[in-house]
Order: structure tokens, then C-alpha cells, then sequence
């Protein structure tokens, strides 16, 4: 689209060398979430009963030990990692479609229109969300795709707000003006004037709920309400983690230690992506 | 209501008592003028005048009151959304801020595109590339503007870009809405210029609105002055600023400083011609009667109980004034 | 460099330098710029946007960006205040040394009432009691002519008209009694109606105030009417100096002819074209070998792309820097 602009971002994001950093861990740690459990010769389900409990070590293969189980801690965690990525994405990609549209549409249209749709947006968000995802998993039983939209279909509220107020305030800019001059109709004028200037704040705030997302997911799956055996997430993996703490803590600091590094690198990205592309929103 | 003061025959454009609101305040009040194809008609008033309220109500980007914009023989202000946008196709608008009127995200090229894409999307992208190119050239922009951004160019070349996108579809009618206020006065020349040289080109009418009378009287065949929301006088060029009739117009004339006298501590501003004294009135202010004549000097009892309506002063001359008749002819 | 023989210049600025530190390198705003201001004297300042008019003001005032360097000499009343610590120049300025702009509303605090803040001038600067302020601050606003000043000190900036707060500007400029008023394009933002009224006030204040007064502007026109002698700037250079009546009658450097012709004068005849200057105004920041104004110069020559001309003095109190200037 327009590369020159984007261009101009990233070169300001690469001299902010914390977001570099953490870029670059972000990278590495997804690399090694899709990739990883390839390179270890143990297997996600396999109970290795000589090595149970077994602290991480290179001697006998379980890189990261293993649990309560026997389970290779090294392959279940980049496993669960694998999940959690894979649950902030989808979510956030839903929560992203989903807000942008409603909100675009609802500050540029304005009047009774917006009214009614901003009624709607808050009153889900009086609704508990924790309390609207448990009652849709006991209604339609427990699956990921249903984990993965349930999250996301409520994380578009504030998504569709923020862009709704960056709408308002483009709204009342001349090139606005100058494009229904020209003739243009309002679904192109929306489409393509006032979704590419509302990119900047989207996609700053969607680096930032990603994290956000990842840490409701395994919240949830710490409750039982999530992923389920064989499969792990880094939230039950924790949950596993919590119980063995004193005997064997290395169970909850892997999963706990990966999660961590991951959501405070994301944050540290989200808000150096802020900086790259906010001087360009004076517009 | 009475139909416009100076009559063009078979105008391009007719606008009859066109009123404008913001809630209780009349931005605008039976305005009535029309512009003839391949004039320019200059729109003189300063600001609070309305006359940037015209410019919008006239493209319909803000809702009109009363009255109507007759225009290919039917009424702008009543016809349906679909038809309207058709119309735009030869009714352009350039704006007083270039550099706001584009869009950021946007290279120059695929601004100049959008009009092309709206009106005549089956053209190819050779086609489509060929005419922005060629238009750019013409008004002035060196090769390789099309891939920049608006935020690389000065102001004056902004503005260019703007008359570009405005010109793709060569329009009927181009409004321009205070488009060299933001100049600096060495660069103003050249936009109006160059919109000189546009319209002898394609034909292309214009109401030109400013606050600068030396621009609007380079560029306009006929002037039209507001006050406060109304006409208060209607002229060709050469006999408003030769004689002109309301003692607002001869304020706007006498206020400009004239660089060759050199006041040795004289008034710059000759006493018998500060007929304007003080300012227009905040919007819910507007005094009874006429609007002008708390700062006039010419003021009468008749001006206070009675709005001055447009009569002729010779054949293409209207004042809306009570007492132009008694006026001393101007010097 | 002429002095005024009787006293010594209210302002005094010699070969002011100013650099921006700017992401793509350093740009020269402000470029080796030298000029006086006698006390009642007013010197008005002419150039296009870019010409470093207003940064050279704002050096003396030291209200230059962070990312400003300023080297030179700035005498103001004998004493220097380039690099002045903030402490000390407070004291200067807004009492000795004020400063008006172009956009009023800005300049004015919108949540306090126009009295609190002219008063608050005398009470920070020259000690005054709230009450005694309150009257100066009256008294001030009938010198600029602002209709029932009484009413008008209760209000609120947003509730004044723009030539209103001008005015308010004005008047908090002089609460002082300074020497020296700056005006950055004072009436650019206002009507023509009200850019008049402005002009005669400004003139007014300066004959019974007896100071000195700086005028900025990019329309030469409203200098004319104000001046006594006008310097134009290009570039980040002074190009031409001289006693505004010369200047006008007969301008020396071919860039103050043009900005003649551009001036509105709607006493003559009207032209088939609307005199102009070609191109644009070359940004601040680039480094020419010759002279910055010879790509639209029409009297350029090879030695004007090549060598840049320094600022000469032609006859008494007039200077030009050019090649070719018109007299010759």
C-alpha cells in the first residue's frame, strides 16, 4: 500500500534498540515454538517413567526435565507456547476485523447511527467476560476453535471504541471533505481514507492486547477451562507447575519463565511500535 | 423572492435565496447570485462573512436551510444522493489548506487517481498513469511527484496538487475556496496564475472566495461582497473597485496599506475613508435591520428597522444599501 | 553597520548564527545575520517563510527549540543575553524586551480572565499590588483602544474577537514600558478591516510610548506603512537594509524589487498576470555555494552561482548584498 510511509516507521523502529531487542526475542521464541519440539527427540504425550520428575539436564535428553509424568517439559512447553500463539493471533486477529469494521463504520456514519452502536458495545461490556465465555463453553462444550472466538469476539470492544474515536477526529479533516467533493461514496471514502489512517493506533493496541489475550487464555486453561490434555497450554502447564513447586520447580519456571519473557517482550514491541508510527499520525 | 439583483444570462449555475443555519444563527441569508460558463465570479468577505458556509453548501458537504442551487436544470439541494455525486463529476472544489485537503496515507498519484477511478473506473492503468502524469506537467509539478507524499511539497506546490485533482475531470465549475490565503504573497501569483491559464484552457468557470481584494480583482469578471451572511453588493470587476457603491466595499478597499505612500507619521489608513470602525459582531449579535450598521457612518433610522434589500445602481451594479443614493462618489 | 551617533541602539545583533540539529543533519536557520535597532526606531523585517525572520528573533529572546545552537552577539541596552540564563532573562523579558505573535489565542492562557492576566504582568515583574494592577491593567487597555475595558477584563480569551486579543496582546506587551517591542506578523492572522485598525494602533503606541519597535512580516506592504527602516531577508541572510522610504522608491536588490511588485496595490492599473516570484523559497538548510537567490534571480550571473556576495554598504544607512544590485 503505501510503502514509503511504513518504510519510514520501521527505520525509526529500528534505531529504538529495546523494541529491537525485543523483536528479536519475540522472533526467537516463536521460532522456537514452531520449531522447536522437531529438534528434541522425546514426544508430547510420551511418559518416560525412568525419568520422572527429572531436573533439566543435556545427560538424558529432557533439555528442560520432565513432570510429574514424565513428560518432556522442553516439547509440552513449546507446545503450549505454540497454543498461546496461536490463541492471541486468531483472537486478535477476530477482535481486529470485527473492531475495525464497527468502529470505522460507526464514527464515520455518526448521529443516531454511532449512538446506537456504541449503546450496543457498552452494554457487552457491563457483561462479565469471564462469565460469557464459561457459560458458552458448558452450553457448546469445550473445543479451541470456540476458545479462540470467544476470546476474540470480546476483545473487539475496545478495539472498535479506539478506532471509532480516531474515526471522529478524521472525520472532521479537509482531505475528508475533499473526498466527498470528488464524488466518492461513503464506503469507499471509509475503506480507503479512514481505515489507513486509523492504522497506526490499531495496530499498536493489537500488539498490546495480544499479550493481554495470551494471559486471559491461560488464565482460563489454569481454571480448567481451557485447552485440554494431551494438549497444554503455557496456562495449564503453570497450573501443573504451581502444585510441584517445592520438589520440582524447574515444572512451573520453564512454562512460567517462557510466558513471561514473552508477554514482556511483546509489551516492550507494542509500545516501540507506538513510538515508530505516532509521529506520522499528526497526519 | 426576487431573482438576483445583476441577471446572467443562462448561468452555469443559479443559487436562489439559498439560507443557511447553525441552530438559531443564519450563517447565510437569501443569497442569490448566478455564474455564467467560463466566468470567474469573485466572492469578497472577511471572516464571520459566510463565505466559506457558501462554498460547502454549494457542494452540499453541509445542509442548507431554504432555497436552491439550480444547476444542468435541476436543483442540487433536492436531488438524491446517487445523482448528486454524478453532478460532481463538474462541480470541484479546491480548499484553503492544501496541505489538510490531501490525505496523508496517500502518494500523490493515487490522489490524483481517486476522481478517475470514481467517474471513469474501465480506464486501464497505462491510460490512468498517462492522464495524472500529463496533468501534473501542466500544472507545473516536476516527473516523480506521483510517488511522493503530500507532506514533501511546500504549501504553494500542495496547492497545485490540489488544482490537479480537482481539474482530472475537467469540471464546469471550480469553487475555490480561499485557495492563496495560506501563501506567501511572492507565491500567490503563481496559483492564480495558473488558474488563470486553466480556465482560458478548458473553459472552466470559477468562484473564487477570498478575503484579498488585489487577488480577487486580478482574477474575478464580476465581484459579489458579503456581510454577515448577505450579499451586500453585486458588480462587474472594473465598476467595483472604480466606484464602489456600499460603504463596506469602500472599507475593504481603503483598508488595504498602499506601499508607495510612505506615511511621514500620517494615519495609514486616510481618516475619511475609516468608515469601518470596530468589528463584526459575534455570530448571535447580528443587529436589526442592517447587519453593517453599527460600524457604518452612514447609518440612519431606516437602517436600523429595515433589511437592505439588492437594487441596481446601473445595469450589471447592485448595492443593498439605504443610503447609497447619499453617499459622497468615491474618489 | 551604522549606529545612531546620539545613543547608543536599544538591541545590537552581530553575526547571529542558528543551527537545528535535525534528524537528516544540521540546518542553517539563522546564517551570519547582523542589525540594529536605535531606541524609538522601528525596524521592520521582511522575507518569505523559510527566510529565518523569525528565528532571528527568537534567538534574542532566547525562545529558541531544544534542538536550537545560537553563537553570535545579542546587546540588548548594552548588555548581552544570547545564552542568558532563564533567571536572568526572565527579568528582561516580558518587562524590557516583549514580544507580540501572530496567533493571539495561543499566546493567552484560555482559563484566566484577560485582567488576571494583564495584571499578573505588574505583579510579577514590577511588584504591584493586585488592586493597582487591576487599574494599570484598565488604563492599558484604553491606550489600545478596546472598547468598555471594564467589561472586557472579566472576559475570557475565547470570548474576545481575534483583533480583540490582539489588542490585549499589544497592551500586555506595554504594561512594562518596554524599550523594545518585537511584533511577529502581528495582523497575518486578522481581516483586512481589522489588520488596519491593528497597524494604527501599533503606530499610535510607539509615537506616545517613545520605544522601539521590531516588525516581522511577509507582507512588505504592512511594513511599509509601519517602518522607518526595513531589512529583507533570504535565506537565513540580511540581503538588503536600508530607510524604508529608499528601500521602496528604490529598492537596491533585485529579490526586494520583486516583493514590490507582489505587494497589492489596488490604486494601479490591474496586470494580465499576477506579478509573482518563480520556484519556491529555497529551505533554510541548503548549503549554496553562490548566492541563495540566484536560481530565481533574473539578473543572475556565473559569478552569482559561484561566490557569495557579502552585504555592502552602498551609501549612508544602506546596505545590499549582491552582485549586480539595481542601481548599478
Amino acid at each position: 500500500m503505501n510503502v514509503g510511509l511504513w518504510r519510514e516507521s520501521g527505520r525509526r523502529l529500528r534505531a529504538n534498540t529495546g523494541a529491537v531487542i525485543a523483536l528479536c526475542i519475540v522472533v526467537i521464541l516463536v521460532a522456537m515454538a514452531l520449531v522447536g519440539p522437531w529438534l528434541s527427540p522425546n514426544n508430547l504425550e510420551a511418559l518416560d517413567w525412568s525419568h520422572v520428575a527429572a531436573w533439566p539436564g543435556m545427560a538424558h535428553a529432557h533439555w528442560f526435565g520432565t513432570d510429574r509424568l514424565g513428560r518432556d517439559l522442553f516439547v509440552r512447553t513449546l507446545d503450549g507456547a505454540r497454543v498461546s500463539l496461536a490463541v492471541g493471533l486468531v483472537a486478535s486477529a477476530v477482535s481486529l476485523s470485527v473492531g475495525v469494521s464497527y468502529g470505522a463504520v460507526a464514527g464515520y456514519l455518526g448521529g443516531r447511527t454511532d449512538q446506537l452502536m456504541m449503546r450496543i458495545i457498552e452494554i457487552l461490556s457491563g457483561l462479565p467476560l469471564i462469565f460469557f465465555v464459561i457459560f458458552l463453553t458448558v452450553i457448546l462444550g469445550r473445543s479451541e476453535t470456540l476458545l479462540f472466538v470467544s476470546i476474540g469476539a470480546v476483545g473487539w470492544l475496545t478495539m472498535a471504541r479506539i478506532v471509532r474515536g480516531r474515526t471522529l477526529s478524521i472525520r472532521q479533516q479537509e482531505f475528508i471533505e475533499a473526498a466527498v467533493a470528488s464524488g466518492a461514496s461513503t464506503a469507499r471514502i471509509i475503506i480507503k481514507h479512514v481505515v489507513p489512517n486509523v492504522l497506526g493506533p490499531v495496530i499498536v493496541y493489537a500488539t498490546l492486547t495480544v499479550p493481554q489475550i495470551i494471559l486471559f487464555e491461560s488464565f482460563l486453561s489454569f481454571l480448567g477451562l481451557g485447552i485440554q490434555e494431551p494438549h497444554a497450554s503455557l496456562g495449564t502447564l503453570i497450573a501443573q507447575g504451581a502444585g510441584e513447586m517445592e520438589a520440582a520447580p524447574w515444572i512451573l519456571l520453564v512454562p512460567g519463565g517462557f510466558l513471561a519473557l514473552l508477554l514482556l517482550s511483546l509489551n516492550i514491541l507494542g509500545d516501540g511500535l507506538r513510538d515508530a508510527l505516532d509521529v506520522k499520525e499528526g497526519g | 423572492m426576487p431573482p438576483p439583483a445583476v441577471p446572467v444570462s443562462d448561468p452555469l449555475l443559479e443559487v436562489r435565496n439559498l439560507s443557511v443555519n447553525f441552530g438559531a444563527f443564519a450563517a447565510l441569508a437569501q443569497v442569490s447570485f448566478g455564474v455564467g460558463a467560463g466566468e470567474t465570479v469573485g466572492l469578497v468577505g472577511e471572516s464571520g462573512s459566510g463565505k466559506s458556509t457558501l462554498a460547502r453548501a454549494l457542494l452540499r458537504l453541509i445542509p442548507a436551510a431554504r432555497g436552491s442551487i439550480v444547476w444542468g436544470g435541476m436543483d442540487l439541494l433536492s436531488c438524491d444522493a446517487a445523482t448528486l455525486r454524478r453532478q460532481r463529476r463538474d462541480l470541484q472544489m479546491i480548499f484553503q489548506d492544501p496541505l489538510a485537503s490531501l490525505d496523508p496515507r496517500m502518494t500523490v498519484g493515487e490522489a490524483l487517481a481517486e476522481p478517475l477511478g470514481i467517474f471513469e473506473p474501465g480506464l486501464s492503468a497505462q491510460a490512468r498513469r498517462s492522464r495524472i502524469e500529463q496533468m501534473l506537467e501542466r500544472v507545473g509539478l516536476a516527473h516523480g511527484t506521483a510517488d511522493r507524499y503530500p507532506h514533501e511539497f511546500s504549501g504553494g506546490q500542495c496547492q497545485r496538487i490540489g488544482i490537479a485533482r480537482a481539474m482530472m475531470l475537467r469540471p464546469k465549475l471550480l469553487v475555490c475556496d480561499e485557495p492563496v490565503s495560506s501563501l506567501d504573497v511572492s507565491i500567490q501569483g503563481q496559483i492564480v496564475n495558473l488558474l488563470m491559464d486553466l480556465q482560458q484552457e478548458f473553459g472552466t468557470a470559477m468562484l473564487f472566495i477570498s478575503h484579498n481584494l488585489a487577488v480577487v480583482r486580478h482574477i474575478s469578471h464580476r465581484v459579489l461582497v458579503i456581510y454577515l451572511g448577505r450579499i451586500v453588493e453585486h458588480a462587474a470587476r472594473d465598476a467595483l473597485f472604480a466606484a464602489p457603491a456600499h460603504p463596506y466595499t469602500r472599507a475593504l478597499l481603503a483598508a488595504v496599506p498602499d506601499p508607495t505612500r510612505v506615511p511621514a507619521g500620517g494615519a495609514i489608513v486616510a481618516e475619511e475613508n475609516m468608515v469601518a470602525a470596530g468589528e463584526p459582531p459575534p455570530g448571535n449579535a447580528v443587529p436589526s435591520g442592517c447587519a453593517f450598521r453599527n460600524r457604518c457612518r452612514y447609518a440612519e433610522g431606516i437602517c436600523e428597522r429595515e433589511i437592505p434589500q439588492l437594487e441596481p445602481v446601473s445595469a450589471q451594479h447592485a448595492v443593498a444599501c439605504h443610503r447609497w443614493r447619499v453617499i459622497a462618489p468615491y474618489p | 553597520m551604522t549606529r545612531h551617533a546620539a545613543s547608543m541602539p536599544t538591541l545590537c545583533i552581530e553575526n547571529l548564527q542558528v543551527t537545528y540539529a535535525l534528524a537528516g543533519g544540521p540546518v542553517e536557520a539563522v546564517r551570519d545575520v547582523s542589525l540594529t535597532v536605535a531606541s524609538r526606531e522601528c525596524l521592520g523585517i521582511v522575507g518569505e517563510s523559510g527566510s529565518g525572520k523569525t528565528q532571528v528573533f527568537m534567538a534574542a529572546m532566547g525562545l529558541l527549540a531544544k534542538n536550537a545552537q545560537a553563537s553570535g552577539s545579542v546587546r540588548f541596552d548594552g548588555r548581552e543575553i544570547l545564552g542568558l540564563a532563564p533567571k536572568a532573562l526572565n527579568r528582561i523579558r516580558g518587562s524590557e524586551l516583549t514580544m507580540i505573535f501572530q496567533d493571539p489565542m495561543s499566546s493567552l492562557t484560555p482559563h484566566l480572565r484577560i485582567g488576571v492576566q494583564l495584571a499578573e504582568v505588574l505583579v510579577t515583574h514590577r511588584g504591584f499590588s493586585w488592586r493597582d494592577a487591576m487599574r494599570a491593567a484598565r488604563f492599558i487597555l484604553e491606550r489600545v483602544r478596546v472598547p468598555e475595558p471594564q467589561r472586557r477584563l472579566r472576559q475570557y480569551p475565547h470570548e474576545l474577537s481575534g483583533g480583540m486579543r490582539q489588542r490585549v496582546m499589544i497592551g500586555m506587551s506595554l504594561l512594562c514600558e518596554p524599550k523594545l517591542l518585537i511584533a511577529d506578523e502581528p495582523t497575518s492572522a486578522l481581516d483586512v478591516t481589522v489588520q488596519a485598525q491593528i497597524m494604527e494602533v501599533l503606530r499610535a503606541v510607539r509615537l506616545e510610548a517613545a520605544m522601539g519597535m521590531v516588525l516581522i512580516s511577509h507582507d512588505l506592504g504592512v511594513v511599509a506603512a509601519l517602518a522607518d527602516r526595513i531589512l529583507v531577508m533570504y535565506a537565513g541572510r540580511v540581503v538588503e537594509a536600508s530607510p524604508a522610504g529608499d528601500l521602496l522608491q528604490r529598492p537596491q536588490h533585485p529579490y526586494t524589487a520583486l516583493l514590490l511588485q507582489c505587494v497589492p496595490n489596488l490604486r494601479t492599473a490591474r496586470l494580465e498576470r499576477m506579478p509573482c516570484l518563480p520556484g519556491q523559497a529555497l529551505g533554510a538548510g541548503v548549503r549554496e555555494r553562490g548566492c541563495a537567490f540566484a536560481p530565481r534571480c533574473p539578473r543572475a550571473t556565473e559569478q552569482c552561482r559561484s561566490e557569495q556576495p557579502p552585504l555592502r554598504s552602498l551609501q549612508q544607512s544602506a546596505q545590499v548584498a549582491c552582485h549586480h544590485p539595481l542601481s548599478r
